[in-house]
């Protein structure tokens, strides 16, 4: 099945079959970052852009995402946003094992597209259901907090 | 010359785990899947796929062009199962092709062919007799003289016994050494008291969200690049080379970061890349295998299957009178560090605790489970869980508070002179009265219990308006440099230059980011040199790999030791000869002789970690969920190098913890707190203290919580229903029985 899609800024066309999982294409068609954990759907591994917002890509089959604009954490590191929140995990002291970073940076891009400023314990309900494998949630919480103080820092000075 | 040069640097093989496996890519890559027994046991006879379409690929024992099995420790594994089938799930084949989904459609229609011929040989062998008798009487006189079915059957199938014990430790200590054991159990347990027997299981889960297994491998000319999560990469290039009838020149083994919480990445791990290394040999051809979330939580299981049962008699002033311990491992098909796994369960079993009188009896045998192997930081975990949980028992029984119980019996209890062993742990005192101190676990405790008891002894029904709730405390050291190695020898080396631009260079296996931190600010304040200028090397010739699994060099004391060894005897000869100049150190920096392997007592660690954890929990009895309300943790691993590392290290492996503890989700958690103090002991590692510990304080506190006991980890809310029906059955069994005698 020819499934047309934007995948990382460029127009493309998936060769797949239509129930065969987005991750394990796009996983095929050049995207690493797109890894497969606990395929439920939770850990966050498999984390995507689907039209700008966050989706794990191991529950969603290949045939339902004709024309969609998807982006993936290996062209979501050129942003400016993706800095942004490296710079806030650095701050954190936060060093990602490289299997779970499209979860965490996927997560927190969300959240700091929020419209107000979330709470400690609002960023802790959106990411607890991560998997923990490199990075405890109280260190990955205080990054986010640093990501956005970065962020919004550097919205002012612009 | 420069030839030379640049022929040893394509020589070199880096031990630096980076990327993935799973993210190697090479054009035309073939994805593998492994054909595997439907049958626990029987004579493989053959194994095909019919109709297999061009491009697809099917390879088996007898496609191998070298040898058919690898060994390790003097245990065989086989690439593919052939002959006599160990376990359910042993790999037989291996079908690949262009189509992940095309293969695993093939694979639903593999035919595996199982030797069922032995009573029909048998019964033709009587019938070919039969003709060969032509006269009926003749007949008649031999037919008694005829084999019987069972002499001419066939028996080649009939499976060895797979319960077969291969390795055995037994330890005694006081009466059990000059009395036999049942005198010695008559004496020590009839007049005891209190007693208490009881057997504990601990199964470690595969987290989901990590890498499964597999392996990636792609031939260039005459070489071939294997893409593996090993941590033995010496042992891996040996078994491709030898399976694939090749030198071990041309064989590069890629070392693949593991992204999983117990990485195991010995034997199982090296027969993953072989069978993918002789799929991409034979077709030359990329092949990349990755296993599924079943096959990895199946066949890949962390540690090995433990049942720990304890009889403990206790005195009235809270010394251990006696405790006898009896152990029995499950080590599936194989594990070829066996007899190091049951003499470190059998260490651990008593903890750091000195009894009166002690007998460990551990039997370690095979059995139809899949094979399983040794991960270094979590080998003792089941002994402490078990070990701690009977001394909580057993503190509620004699209602002796469990620091008390755990002080008196502590090792430094001034009448256990010749215990057989000396666990070189810091300052237990302090460190278990801080954890207790500081959750307030006393005063918790009584309450709990007192709760407990009223709850116990007035209401039987099983369910109660308000939530339940306990805590419970344990305490577990981790080792580190264990000096009874029975699988290696030590050639732990480390080699460190320095240059004459003042640039230093380590040169070993690249341990975690935390302690090369730690090295390199050992060596940075020793040798007066700003810390980038110094790197840690990982590169060496294919001849010159070390023997030990890369594992074992995770021990940061030892390591860290020799690296300062090493960077002091550099700053010696610094200013007295030009430079370059460069140091080597390797092997056990205590002496042998602490560790009596014959006797097996001493001292058997070059150091250890110690650590208390408290926990406190919640359980719903309408819906069985378990909330803890909070976890105190207090450690004292010596000098601390970097405490902000080790207090995200204690979180990380608590969250990770948190996961495990009931099967199907995670336990929510209120508050989290880590103090540490630090002794005059010799620095020991963080990592694996949590996994030692908090399962026991778990289980202990929601035993408390139940008023019931907890035996097994992991809980399901299905275990817990059962535990509290049992206890209100046996409540109300006692209440008929009592008002039938009063009756009476």
């Amino acid at each position: 099945m020819k499934i047309p899609v934007t995948l990382n800024g460029t127009k493309t066309i998936l060769d797949a079959h239509a129930d065969e999982s987005l991750m394990k294409v796009l996983h095929k068609n050049g995207c690493p970052s797109v890894k497969s954990g606990c395929s439920s759907g939770f850990c966050g591994t498999c984390t995507i852009l689907l039209d700008d917002k966050p989706a794990a890509s191991c529950k969603i089959p290949a045939g339902i995402v004709r024309n969609c604009d998807i982006v993936t954490l290996d062209y979501f590191t050129k942003t400016e946003e993706y800095s942004n929140i490296m710079a806030g995990f650095q701050k954190a002291g936060i060093k990602l094992c490289g299997y779970c970073t499209a979860g965490k940076v996927f997560s927190a891009y969300q959240i700091l597209k929020m419209p107000k400023m979330p709470t400690r314990q609002e960023i802790t309900d959106c990411v607890k259901a991560l998997s923990p494998c490199c990075t405890d949630l109280e260190t990955l919480v205080n990054g986010i907090i640093y990501a956005i103080q970065i962020s919004n820092k550097r919205l002012k000075r612009g | 010359m420069a030839a030379k040069k640049n022929s040893s640097k394509a020589n070199l093989r880096s031990l630096e785990a980076s990327g993935f496996y799973s993210d190697a890519v090479k054009e035309g890559c073939l994805y593998a899947a492994l054909i595997r027994s439907p049958a626990p046991a029987g004579k493989v006879k053959s194994v095909t796929v019919p109709d297999l379409p061009e491009g697809y690929f099917m390879l088996s024992s007898k496609d191998l062009p070298g040898s058919k099995s690898i060994s390790a420790n003097k245990t065989v594994t086989k690439i593919f199962g052939y002959g006599n089938v160990s376990y359910s799930g042993e790999p037989l084949g291996i079908l690949f092709g262009p189509d992940e989904e095309q293969v695993y459609k093939l694979l639903d229609t593999a035919n595996i062919t199982f030797d069922v011929e032995n009573l029909e040989s048998a019964l033709n062998n009587v019938i070919k007799q039969q003709e060969e008798t032509a006269n009926f009487k003749e007949f008649l006189e031999q037919i008694n003289e005829m084999p019987s079915l069972n002499e001419v059957i066939d028996k080649s199938h009939v499976e060895e016994n797979p319960n077969v014990v291969v390795a055995t430790r037994e330890i005694k200590y006081g009466l059990y050494k000059t009395l036999t054991l049942a005198q010695a159990d008559t004496k020590l347990f009839d007049n005891a008291d209190f007693t208490s027997t009881d057997t504990w299981k601990e199964k470690l889960l595969t987290p989901k969200w990590q890498e499964t297994e597999g392996a990636f491998a792609y031939t260039e000319g005459d070489t071939i690049h294997v893409y593996t999560p090993t941590r033995w990469t010496s042992f891996t290039q040996k078994s491709v080379a030898q399976v694939l009838n090749i030198n071990e020149e041309q064989v590069y083994i890629h070392k693949t970061k593991s992204a999983g919480i117990y990485p195991s990445g010995l034997v199982r791990t090296t027969q993953l890349a072989v069978q993918v290394a002789a799929a991409s040999w034979i077709t030359k051809k990329p092949v990349r295998l990755v296993l599924s979330q079943f096959e990895q939580e199946n066949y890949m299981v962390p540690g090995v299957l433990t049942e720990i049962t304890y009889r403990t008699a206790l005195n009235k002033d809270g010394r251990l009178k006696a405790l006898k311990i009896i152990i029995d491992i499950d080590i599936g098909s194989s594990n070829p560090f066996v007899q190091e796994i049951t003499d470190r369960i059998a260490i651990a079993a008593a903890s750091y605790y000195k009894p009166e009188n002690l007998y460990i009896s551990a039997k370690a045998h095979t059995s139809k489970n899949p094979p399983t192997s040794i991960s270094m930081q979590i080998i003792e975990s089941q002994a402490f869980f078990a070990i701690e949980n009977e001394l909580q028992k057993i503190s509620n029984q004699s209602k002796i508070f469990p620091d008390e119980l755990r002080l008196l019996n502590a090792h430094n209890a001034p009448e256990s002179k010749d215990f057989p062993f000396t666990i070189p742990t810091g300052d237990v005192e302090s460190v278990i009265q801080k954890a207790l101190h500081e959750s307030d676990f006393n005063r918790k405790y009584a309450s709990f219990h007192m709760e407990a008891i009223d709850r116990a002894e007035k209401d039987s029904k099983p369910f109660f308006a308000l939530p339940l709730r306990g805590i419970g405390v344990a305490t577990a050291y981790i080792p580190s440099g264990y000096y009874g190695q029975t699988s290696f020898t030590n050639d732990t080396k480390v080699e460190v230059t320095l240059s004459a631009d003042e640039k230093l260079v380590i040169h070993t296996i690249k341990p975690s980011e935390v302690i090369q931190d730690i090295w390199k600010n050992s060596a940075a304040e020793i040798l007066q040199i700003p810390k980038q200028n110094i790197q840690i090397n990982s590169d060496f010739p294919y001849d010159q790999i070390p023997e030990r699994p890369e594992d074992s060099y995770s021990s940061i004391s030892i390591m860290n030791e020799l690296v300062k060894k090493c960077c002091t005897d550099i700053q010696k000869k610094r200013f007295h000869q030009p430079l370059p100049i460069t140091a080597k150190r390797g092997g056990q920096l205590a002496p042998r002789n602490k560790w009596d392997k014959d006797n097996f007592c001493g001292t058997p660690f070059f150091t250890t970690s110690f650590i208390t954890t408290v926990v406190e929990v919640e359980l719903d009895t309408y819906t069985y969920s378990e909330k803890i309300k909070g976890i105190w943790v207090t450690m004292d691993c010596g000098e601390l190098f970097d405490e902000a590392a080790a207090r995200r290290t204690l979180k990380l492996e608590i969250q990770q913890e948190l996961n495990m503890l009931v099967k199907g989700k995670t336990v929510p958690c209120d508050a989290i707190n880590i103090s540490f103090i630090q002794s005059s002991n010799r620095s020991g590692q963080v990592g694996g203290l949590i996994h030692n510990s908090l399962p026991a304080a778990f289980s202990s506190a929601l035993s408390l919580a139940l008023t019931t006991q907890l035996t097994e980890l992991p809980c399901t809310e299905d275990l817990l229903f059962q535990l509290i029906r049992d206890r209100t059955k046996e409540k109300n069994e006692t209440k008929k029985s009592e008002s039938k005698g009063a009756e009476e």
